[in-house]
């Protein structure tokens, strides 16, 4: 599989001095892999996003996207990245969510027929057409999410970046976008970089997961389901696995042979199995 | 303060478009251009600042906040032009500054941000540490809009302001004591069009002595409140970001 | 200066203004400021202004909102007309009354035109960077909005604006304001992250068509043409002035039927902007 971005003992110096220092293990990301980075605040999930977009410069250490530098050659392969920034609202930037969606095929000089057919495509994807009209700062936190997936999304990026896209979303939308990045993995074959603390909603659409501690450090290169088996390497970094994973833990615990559970349907697969064998067992 | 529409002459409105006009076209033009594209998000951000800060009421009689030497120091001269203007559109646009004079506002905000930007820079150089930033901005911020009040002044003054003939003889509804005449009392309407009827003599001048008493009375009260509000604001980020009021240049960032 | 009503009566209006075209209000509004600053008659002018609330009735606003807001250039047009004092009340009157009515004129546009569409139409007239400028200052200006609320909302929780301490409450004030630049500061720079990474390279592109039309638009050009011819013709033509008077009985009545107009369809339940 041909890697797409690589960061290579990347160092990062804050203006007041904080370092942070990507060590440990190298992060790379393979053409249609779904990454997610994960680590408590402070671990550096965000600037390292931003060095791979080529908004940050790393003081040591080597970062490429597509083969370049993204810090010294963003432009080159701007149009394959696809960026949502935490905020949304920041985002979003013309005064129509139309006018917004178009902006960068018309900054890129796309003819304005293919930017009309370009948006137009990419709103009926997000089920928004009926908000192209509008003016975003009206809309409500989930609408304004899609519309800056939508603004990302609209010239067909190969790579798709997010930063912290549940924040700040009701449970409904958050799984709502949590489908959305399956659906379009599975519809586009598009490689996906997620910073988040979402931890429940990880297996939904994570084929790897890169747990990075305080100060930067990348100590676990894993599968969602390898590593929600090892509680206790999560508490040590202030997290807690996934509720399903930490009910089936505590079944083993008791005494239950089950494998982890990643998702409720895995869940409730499991669990009726055990059900019904406990039945046949009592029956027998 | 700004100059409504209606109270400046035909021939003074134009002069302040085509020198604002001129003005702008300097500051967007190389060698200054690479820096105001870059530095667009900046300006575009720092006017809304301004806009937001003058939608809050201070005194009920409608003083507001205007920023404007907060603004020319974080922006610099071409950029705090550029400012200049597009707050003034905007402002025109709410219905809170005249539309036709926004040139002649625009040289008005101007000229106290970019004098309050050299006259703070200047005071940096020749002070040093030893007034603090925030009383420096103050007392800039008194000399900037004290300025800006003269050359309002004076602009009103160049402009013998003739808002328009008062109503002469004949008229069906006379303003001066409501009367009203029938305006067939002389027969059937018949008129040559533009022939020339005199306007009824020459508009009386402005009193500039009394105009300029006003605006600086009041005005002296809106300097002193907004110096205030300058000096705390430029302490505070003297505090937190010295390098936005140009006490130390920042490292590293994105 | 409430930028938020004053956005969201322009964006939720559905009057026949409201679906003019942002051309046709704009030339409109030209023609009617200049209507205002030729005129030298008090009662014509004060017909302008009453057509002109007549126009905000039609337009579903509130009209003593509306009004209240462009009778904010009335305070700096006292100080000209006090200066011009002559003993009569004519001159006061007109200076006045031009910087209020040319004020409506302008308040009457942006409550009914939402500023896409009319950044669309100014855009096609202004330099590029100046353009950009306005679209990057609108877009800011609501995200300010909502952190000045927000700072003003908690000095006064916390006890940083009480009354009659106007020290105590200028010094937390100008804290205030000085971290509203701070996270300004830091929005322009993720603004001009967000420009680099969708393709912005020195022009923002737009592509709303400037140059849409609607049949709404006959109202707004018509008025106002008309308007201004009366205007010509009342300063300019021998005797005419006679029917000033006129002029001003129909505005009153043009008023006074669009509050008729307006009341039937409070009465009938139709939709109005209010806030």
């Amino acid at each position: 599989m041909t890697v797409i971005a690589r960061a290579t003992n990347v160092r990062h110096v804050y203006p007041d001095g904080t370092e942070l220092c990507y060590g440990g293990i190298e992060f790379t990301v393979e053409r249609g892999e779904r990454v997610v980075l994960l680590g408590p605040n402070g671990s550096g999930k965000t600037t390292l996003l931003f060095h791979l977009v080529g908004l940050l410069r790393p003081d040591s250490g080597t970062v490429r996207v597509f083969g370049v530098d993204p810090a010294e050659q963003f432009e080159r392969i701007r149009r394959r990245i696809g960026v949502v920034l935490q905020d949304p609202d920041r985002q979003i930037i013309a005064p129509t969510v139309a006018e917004d969606i178009a902006f960068s095929p018309r900054n890129y000089g796309v003819p304005e027929e293919e930017t009309e057919r370009l948006v137009h495509d990419v709103a009926a994807w997000f089920e928004i057409e009926r908000l192209l009209d509008k003016v975003p700062h009206y809309l409500s936190g989930g609408e304004k999410s899609k519309v800056a997936l939508a603004g990302a999304l609209v010239m067909r990026p190969e790579l798709l970046v997010l930063d912290e896209p549940f924040e700040g979303l009701d449970t409904v939308a958050k799984s709502e976008l949590a489908n959305l990045l399956s659906r379009l993995h599975a519809e586009q074959d598009i490689s996906i970089i997620v910073s988040t603390h979402e931890i429940n909603l990880i297996p939904e659409f994570v084929d790897t997961v890169y747990l990075l501690a305080r100060g930067g450090v990348i100590v676990v290169k894993s599968t969602p389901r390898e590593l929600f088996a090892r509680p206790e390497l999560l508490a040590a970094h202030h997290l807690e696995p996934p509720v399903l994973a930490s009910l089936f833990q505590e079944l083993r615990r008791r005494g239950i042979q089950a494998d982890a559970a990643m998702t409720v349907q895995e869940a409730a697969e499991m669990l009726a199995k055990l059900v019904q064998e406990a039945g046949e067992r009592h029956a027998a | 303060m700004h100059i409504p529409d209606g109270v400046m002459p035909l021939w003074i409105i134009v002069l302040g478009w085509v020198v604002t006009g001129v003005l702008l076209a300097l500051c967007m033009a190389s060698p200054q251009r690479r820096d105001v594209e870059a530095r667009l998000p900046l300006l575009g951000i720092i006017s809304a600042v301004m806009l937001a800060a003058m939608s809050l009421e201070l005194v009920p009689i409608g003083y507001h906040l205007n920023l404007t030497v907060v603004g020319g120091i974080v922006l610099g001269p071409a950029l705090a032009f550029l400012a200049a203007f597009v707050v003034n559109l905007v402002l025109a646009f709410f219905g809170h500054g005249g539309i036709t004079v926004v040139g002649l506002n625009t040289l008005l905000i101007g000229a106290e941000m970019i004098l309050g930007y050299y006259l703070y820079s200047a005071g940096l150089s020749l002070l040093g540490g030893r007034l603090s930033a925030g009383l420096l901005a103050a007392g800039v911020t008194v000399l900037a809009l004290a300025t800006s009040t003269l050359l309002m002044i004076g602009i009103v003054g160049l402009s013998n302001v003739n808002p328009g003939v008062a109503s002469p003889e004949a008229a069906a509804v006379e303003p001066s004591d409501l009367s009203f005449r029938n305006p067939f009392g002389e027969g059937v309407v018949s008129w040559s069009p533009f022939a020339g009827e005199a306007d009824a003599g020459a508009p009386p001048r402005m009193d500039l002595a009394t105009f300029a008493m006003l605006v600086l009375g009041l005005g002296a009260v809106g300097w002193v409140i907004e110096a205030l509000i300058t000096g705390g604001v430029v302490s505070y980020l003297a505090a937190v970001r010295p390098d936005l009021v140009r006490l130390t240049s920042r490292a590293g960032g994105s | 200066m409430d930028i938020g009503t004053i956005d969201l009566w322009a964006v939720s209006g559905r009057s026949s203004l409201h679906r003019a075209s942002a051309l046709s209000k704009l030339l409109a509004a030209g023609l009617l400021v200049s209507a205002v600053i030729v005129t030298g008659d008090v009662f014509v002018l004060l017909a302008i202004y009453l057509v002109i609330a007549a126009g905000v009735v039609v337009a579903r606003l509130p009209l003593a909102r509306v009004l209240t807001i462009a009778a904010y250039p009335a305070l700096f047009a006292l100080l000209f007309s006090i200066s011009r004092w002559t003993g009569s009340l004519v001159e006061p009157l007109l200076i006045t009354g031009k910087a209020m009515t040319a004020a409506a004129v302008m308040v009457l546009l942006i409550t009914t035109t939402p500023y896409p569409q009319l950044f669309a139409v100014l855009r096609r007239f202004l330099p590029a960077l100046v353009s950009d400028a306005l679209l990057i200052t609108y877009r800011s200006l609501f995200i300010l909005l909502e952190l000045l609320n927000d700072l003003l909302m908690s000095l006064r929780l916390r006890g940083g604006l009480t009354k009659r301490r106007y020290l105590h409450n200028a010094r937390n004030l100008a804290a205030g304001l000085g971290l509203l630049f701070v996270r300004a500061l830091a929005l322009s720079e993720q603004l001009h992250d967000v420009l680099r990474l969708r393709g912005y390279s020195g022009r923002i592109a737009g592509g709303v068509s400037w140059r849409q039309t609607t049949r709404h638009d006959i109202f707004p050009l018509g008025a106002s043409l008309l308007i201004l011819t009366a205007v010509l013709f009342f300063r300019y033509a021998p005797g005419a002035r006679l029917y000033n008077g006129y002029f001003l009985l129909a505005a009153i009545l043009s008023l006074l039927a669009a509050l008729l107009v307006s009341h039937r369809r409070g009465a009938a339940g139709l939709g109005r902007v209010s806030r």
